[in-house]
């Protein structure tokens, strides 16, 4: 029997390196993947907690996590491609259309 | 009886109440028939209190509370004593014959209005004067008369000589009002009662004989006395007060006005009875007046000017007789005067005015032409008035002020100048009456006057020669209703032994024709064109006028002129012009100050700080992806912290 805490430091580890590789990578496929790997995270601390009061429901936010995931993944690689398709871009600094463009204007 | 008492003085006023407020309504002709009629009913009142019994036992009437201030309430009260009855018959009845003279006197005029509203107010304030039963009320009839006399003189106030004779007059008879004003304050100050009956007990209670009050109170009382009376030293505004109407003149030298004084002092007696000095001062001023009177009146050449200072002169007597203690001997040459002065100013107005307002005596005995009836009415007010002995009232009434004077501390000294103003009165008065009526025209004139003229004139050149038997001098036989009837609220007046009194009054009765005499020698000299001596000085009232001119109107006009300059120089220029400068540099600075300034800087400041603020903010916006994952997950984190701990 794998105590909570154990389970709670990898799922820490793991959220923490998810969001380690969405802060620190610019290739768009590496900020999706560290995407998942918090969603991973959080899905681990679902199931340990699950156990730990011996009850279903963290495995099933599990499930649910899982499939909402695959959905997003699906929405995310096709934004990914457009985003390629549309800029040639695979890299986030390209990607700064919605920056602020105003001129400082002198009064 | 009592409670028609109100009915005296409140049938004029209401009189003239009418006549201000609905006179609009009315015609010419009624608005002095109504004025006539008020005068008329006053005087019937008059009369009925007579058959009434006031007479013997006296009328009180209390209307209602005037004032109330704390525990002093002074009633608007009337009290109708043998001397009050005697001054409202006089003032009644003459005024009534002057407002039926005033009927065709003024006639012609346009402003009858304005006229009949004063000269029904001026009967009404003397009523109320007369008859009030404390001072305050008899201070307020007394500004009464004072406003209407103003108003009265200065009747025709286009003309700047008029206008300025009725302010002459309010302002002089002004300065004898404060000193009234301030006694009845100290009186009031010392026994806190105005109600003269109670007043004149307490202060011959409380005030030894001589004390300083006593002689301060009476002194502000007589000098109340002098402005009203014309004695001198206030009686610079009565030869002016001539510029009135000729019914005016009368109704003020007889009735109304002048004999105010006179009153005043008759009623408050007892307090000038404790006070030896003023009373003595009294007799003094009225000695000094008649002489001096009589002397201005030898020069005059303006017919009204000559009877204007014989009512000084006139008045004079009546202080003297007061001064001597003679208060009913002061009343009886106040009625027979009451009657000559009113003949002699309504005859004499007569005379003008048949001549087209001419008064230079000396151009009216070259027209001729007088109304004989205003010639023979006149001639016996002039007897009455030089006092020619047995057959008129002023002989009567004049004989026995100068007997009396005699006895007085210092009397032969005050019966010197009485005498020799008695001597002057004759010659002015014949001089006047030769050169009009014997003047250089033959006397054929027929002219009649209209009956509202020659009634009144007829009635008192009667009462001026008949009056004067209701008292026949000390030591004659035959009535003497007079005095005993005044003894128990006058007193007595005391005479000098028998076999004295007999040769004044042989030399009183000697002076009228002496005067007559000089009175021709003096024509004589004029017309040979060798005037009196000092014939200038005496003409202009011994330059009293020019006198207070130099010493006290010129001093004035240049202080106030001295104080224009220095407030217009040191206040108007330099603090008003400075202050509006400096108002105006402040004015301009401020809305320089708040235009550019606070304005201008303020807003283009909030404008740079809000687009400062706008570019911080925007630099956030700055499109990088990880950036914005940092600050959500900074904030998670912050958040996160909080929550959990």
């Amino acid at each position: 029997m794998i105590p909570l805490s154990h389970s709670l430091a990898i799922a820490a580890l793991l959220f923490v390196l998810g969001l380690a590789v969405v802060l620190l990578r610019r290739e768009l496929l590496f900020i999706l993947i560290g995407l998942e790997v918090m969603l991973n995270g959080v899905a681990l601390t679902a199931t340990a907690a699950g156990q730990y009061w011996g009850n279903a429901d963290g495995q099933v936010l599990v499930i649910m996590l899982m499939t909402v995931t695959a959905a997003e993944v699906a929405v995310a690689l096709i934004l990914v491609w457009l985003a390629f398709d549309h800029y040639r871009a695979a890299r986030v600094e390209a990607l700064t259309q919605l920056r602020e463009e105003t001129e400082r204007r002198t009064s | 009886m009592n409670q028609w008492l109100w009915l005296i003085p409140g049938t004029p006023l209401l009189g003239s109440l009418v006549i201000a407020l609905l006179g609009g309504l009315l015609r010419r002709e009624h608005i002095a028939v109504l004025a006539c009629l008020a005068a008329a009913a006053a005087f019937l009142v008059v009369l009925l209190a007579w058959l009434a019994g006031a007479a013997s036992q006296p009328l009180q009437q209390t209307l209602y509370t005037w004032v109330a201030v704390g525990d002093w309430r002074p009633m608007f009260g009337f009290m109708l004593d043998r001397l009050a009855l005697v001054m409202v018959s006089i003032v009644s009845g003459v005024g009534l014959l002057v407002h039926l003279y005033s009927v065709s006197f003024m006639a012609e005029e346009t402003d009858q209005r304005r006229y009949y509203f004063f000269l029904n107010l001026f009967l009404a304030g003397m009523l109320l004067l007369v008859l009030a039963d404390n001072l305050l009320l008899l201070y307020l009839g007394w500004e009464l008369v004072g406003l209407c006399s103003y108003a009265l003189i200065g009747f025709w106030y286009r003309d700047p000589v008029c206008s300025n004779a009725g302010r002459k007059a309010f302002i002089v008879t002004r300065i004898g009002d404060t000193a009234l004003a301030l006694g009845i304050f100290l009186l009031f100050s010392q026994f806190h009662e105005l109600s003269l009956s109670a007043l004149l007990t307490d202060a011959a209670a409380q005030w030894e004989k001589g004390s300083a009050l006593a002689t301060v109170a009476t002194l502000l009382i007589l000098g109340g006395a002098v402005g009203k009376s014309a004695q001198l030293p206030l009686q610079v505004w009565l030869p002016d007060a001539m510029a009135g109407p000729s019914p005016v003149s009368a109704l003020m030298h007889a009735a109304t006005m002048v004999t105010a004084g006179v009153y005043l002092i008759a009623r408050t007696h007892p307090l000038f009875e404790l006070a030896p000095q003023t009373q003595w001062l009294v007799a003094a001023i009225g000695a000094l007046t008649i002489v001096y009177g009589a002397s201005a009146a030898l020069a005059q050449i303006d017919f009204k000017k000559v009877l204007a200072y014989s009512t000084i002169s006139q008045i004079g007597y009546m202080f003297l007789a007061l001064g001597c203690g003679a208060y009913a001997l002061a009343l009886f040459h106040l009625t027979t005067h009451a009657f000559f002065k009113a003949l002699l100013f309504l005859s004499a107005g007569a005379v003008i005015q048949a001549s087209r307002d001419e008064h230079d005596i000396n151009k009216l005995g070259k027209i001729g032409h007088h109304p004989p009836l205003a010639r023979w009415t006149f001639l016996a007010g002039a007897a009455s008035l030089a006092g020619v002995p047995v057959v008129t009232a002023g002989f009567y009434s004049k004989d026995a002020i100068l007997a009396t004077a005699w006895s007085a501390p210092a009397g032969p000294l005050l019966w010197t100048f009485a005498a020799f103003g008695a001597l002057l009165t004759a010659i002015y008065i014949f001089r006047v009456y030769l050169i009009v009526f014997h003047g250089a025209a033959p006397q054929t004139s027929t002219l009649s006057l209209p009956y509202p003229m020659s009634v009144p004139l007829l009635i008192l050149a009667l009462l001026s020669i008949i009056s004067g038997f209701i008292e026949l001098p000390e030591g004659w036989p035959g009535p003497h209703l007079w005095s005993p009837w005044f003894e128990e609220e006058l007193g007595l007046a005391t005479f000098p032994s028998l076999t004295i009194t007999y040769m004044l009054q042989l030399i009183a009765a000697l002076l009228p024709f002496i005067g007559m005499g000089l009175a021709c020698v003096l024509i004589r000299r004029e017309r040979a064109n060798q005037p009196l001596p000092l014939a200038n000085f005496l003409r202009c009232g011994w330059n009293f006028d020019a006198f207070y001119q130099a010493t006290l109107a010129r001093p004035y006009y240049a202080l106030a002129r001295g104080l224009r300059g220095i407030v217009e120089t040191l206040l108007i220029e330099g603090a008003l012009t400075r202050i509006t400068c400096g108002l105006l540099a402040f004015a301009t600075f401020c809305r320089k100050g708040v235009e550019y300034n606070v304005l201008e800087v303020s807003i283009s400041r909030l404008v740079a700080t809000l687009r400062f603020a706008y570019t911080l903010l925007g630099t956030t916006q700055n499109g990088v992806l990880s950036r914005y994952a940092l600050v959500i997950s900074t904030g998670a984190v912050f958040f996160l912290g909080y929550w959990l701990w």
